[in-house]
């Protein structure tokens, strides 16, 4: 129930969205549940309605059109910029470095600025784990879609994130760390 | 950045892994993503597995991007507020004894 109730939290980003969402999908699935094919993946099933009732709610209220694009970023853009800092601190992994870097609040700040077709597929892959096939099924899009929002989502998210640690002295502004090194 | 035919694993200070043949390390940045999603098949899985652990730079790279993921699932958890769980289970409840 929590980890629905988070999911239902990054896709509405608000609490009182998050609650007519979980709502609608209990009640969906409860008159849904004599169609659930027994053996299968009930949690996927769930996520299923969670997703189409959130894309089909968000696309009845949207009024206007909310940014669908993402500008280019460079591949890795995180990893170019804070490698190695596991070297830079003996003895403590990369894990326990980017667990102290980051507040829950600033990665769910930097998840909710994705825009909408980017940011359900990225929390259902990247935090839910579910596969991209069970997603392209979610989401009633192509996998290929599904992949090439994921690799982009995934980058803006590093973008974002990257900018927390900016903003208080963990990392440089904007140069990659491999541009800054070449310097010397 | 456009010049880096490694595909970019290569982190600060460090060549690409000492007898590592650049494709390698391309074919490793390429299919770093969906080798954290589960999505390749075992055959790609081994080779990548057998290139990481001969290679520094790119078992960092892995390492770090799965260290990330782990980070921004667990930083994203909320708990269901009480009150909300005990609308959700009364809702469901009438539904059960409001058969349509």
């Amino acid at each position: 129930m929590d980890a629905l109730y988070a999911a239902a939290m990054r896709m509405t980003r608000n609490p009182a969205d998050a609650e007519d969402l979980l709502q609608e999908t209990f009640l969906r699935a409860y008159r849904g549940f004599p169609n659930f094919t027994q053996g299968t993946n009930l949690r996927a099933w769930l996520y299923r309605i969670l997703t189409n009732t959130y894309i089909n709610t968000y696309r009845a209220k949207q009024r206007r059109p909310e940014q669908t694009e993402l500008d280019e970023v460079e591949d890795m853009f995180l990893y170019r910029r804070l490698g190695g800092l596991e070297a830079a601190a003996l003895g403590r992994s990369a894990e326990d470095e980017l667990m102290d870097m980051f507040t829950e609040a600033e990665v769910k700040e930097a998840i909710d600025a994705l825009p909408d077709n980017f940011r359900v597929p990225v929390l259902l892959a990247d935090v839910e784990g579910f596969s991209y096939k069970e997603i392209a099924e979610m989401m009633d899009t192509p996998i290929g879609t599904v992949m090439s929002r994921l690799h982009r989502g995934r980058k803006a998210l590093e973008k974002s994130l990257h900018g927390f640690a900016v903003a208080r002295g963990l990392a440089e502004p904007t140069a990659a760390v491999t541009d800054a090194s070449s310097e010397n | 950045m456009s010049g880096d035919s490694t595909g970019g694993l290569t982190p600060p200070g460090d060549g690409p892994g000492s007898g590592c043949a650049e494709t390698d390390c391309a074919d490793a940045a390429e299919q770093l993503q969906e080798y954290l999603s589960g999505e390749l098949d075992s055959e790609t899985i081994g080779a990548i597995e057998a290139h990481i652990h001969r290679c520094g730079p790119c078992l960092d790279a892995y390492d770090f991007h799965s260290a990330l993921r782990k980070v921004v699932a667990s930083k994203c958890a909320e708990s269901m507020p009480g009150d909300l769980r005990s609308r959700l289970v009364g809702m469901l409840d009438q539904a059960a004894s409001n058969p349509e």
